[in-house]
C-alpha cells in the first residue's frame, strides 16, 4: 500500500516556493539534471538511488555511516512513489542518513525542506530557515 | 596514550564518505556527513592536523573501492558554536579527537539542537576540502 502523506499537516508551501530551482540544483546526475518533469525526476530517485541501495545496502557501509536498513528504503520508495503521483517537486538531494535511514531534501536560499525516514521506518518532514529547524512533523 | 589539550589555532579533519559529497551541487557537503550515530557515544571522530596529512584520514580503515573526502575545519570554529572539542587518542591512534558535544545521545535528546549544528558547520564554515582520495584498488 503507498504511503498516505496528509498534506493539510505538512505546511508544503516552501516546497513549493522552492520548486524552480530544479532544473539547476538537481544533484542527482546528469541524466536527473535533464528530466523533463517531476514524475520522471521521482522515477530517477527511485531507480537510480533507491532500488540500487536496496540491492545491496552494505555497499554504503562505511565506519562514519551506518547504511540505510531495507525497512527505510521500502518507505523512502513508498513515499516518493507517494510524492511522484502527486507531483511534488523531486528533491535536490538524496542521502543516507548515517543511522540506518534515508533523507530527501531540497533547499532555496536560506530554506530547506527534508523528509526524514529513519531506520524504523518512521518518518518527517523537516523545515529549517538559516540552519534552525522551524517544523518538524510526523509523516503518517 | 595521554589526552592532551587542543589549543584553539589547531585544525581538525573530519572524513567524509562519498556519498555525502556532491562536487556538482551549490551544497556541495550533505549535512548528515555530521549527524551522529549509535556508533558515536563519544562524539564524532576526527583528526588534528598536526599529527597526521587528509591523506592518512581518509585511508584510515577504508573500505574497498570507496572514495573519501577529508574535511578541514578550524577548532576556534568549533567551539564558537559550543561544540567540545576533545583529544581522544584512546578511540583511535596518535591524533583521534572527538566533537564531544555531537554524540549519538545528545541527538536522541535534541534532535533539532544537533541536526542543526550539523547544518552550520556544513553551510556556515569556509571549509578546505581535500580529495577525493581513493578507491584503493585504483
Amino acid at each position: 500500500m503507498i504511503a498516505t502523506v496528509d498534506t493539510q499537516t505538512l505546511s508544503i508551501e516552501p516546497l513549493e516556493a522552492i520548486t524552480s530551482t530544479a532544473a539547476t540544483d538537481d544533484t542527482l546526475g546528469v541524466k536527473a539534471r535533464f528530466l523533463s518533469n517531476n514524475h520522471d525526476a521521482w522515477q530517477s530517485v527511485i531507480d537510480m538511488k533507491l532500488n540500487e541501495w536496496g540491492i545491496d545496502p552494505n555497499q554504503l557501509e562505511e565506519e562514519e555511516l551506518i547504511p540505510p536498513t531495507r525497512t527505510a528504503i521500502r518507505k523512502a520508495v513508498k513515499l516518493a512513489q507517494a510524492f511522484q503521483n502527486d507531483d511534488w517537486p523531486p528533491p535536490m538531494r538524496v542521502v543516507p542518513d548515517g543511522d540506518g535511514g534515508v533523507v530527501f531534501e531540497r533547499w532555496s536560499g536560506s530554506i530547506s525542506v527534508s523528509i526524514e525516514i529513519d531506520k524504523n521506518g518512521e518518518s518527517e518532514f523537516v523545515e529549517c530557515c538559516d540552519n534552525k529547524v522551524t517544523s518538524r512533523v510526523r509523516i503518517s | 596514550m595521554e589526552r592532551e589539550p587542543i589549543a584553539n589555532d589547531e585544525l581538525v579533519y573530519r572524513r567524509v564518505p562519498e556519498v555525502f559529497y556532491d562536487p556538482n551541487s551549490n551544497r556541495p557537503l550533505a549535512w548528515e556527513a555530521f549527524r551522529p550515530n549509535k556508533n558515536d557515544t563519544d562524539g564524532l571522530s576526527v583528526w588534528l592536523s598536526k599529527y597526521v596529512s587528509p591523506s592518512d584520514v581518509a585511508q584510515r580503515n577504508a573500505r574497498f573501492g570507496k572514495r573519501y573526502y577529508v574535511l578541514e575545519i578550524a577548532v576556534t570554529d568549533l567551539r564558537e558554536l559550543g561544540i567540545e572539542v576533545i583529544s581522544t587518542p584512546e578511540h583511535g591512534e596518535l591524533g583521534h579527537a572527538s566533537l564531544a558535544t555531537m554524540t549519538y545521545a545528545a541527538y536522541q535528546a535534541d534532535k533539532n539542537l544537533i541536526s542543526e549544528l550539523a547544518k552550520r558547520i556544513t553551510l556556515e564554515f569556509k571549509h578546505i576540502i581535500y580529495g577525493p582520495y581513493g578507491p584503493l584498488d585504483e
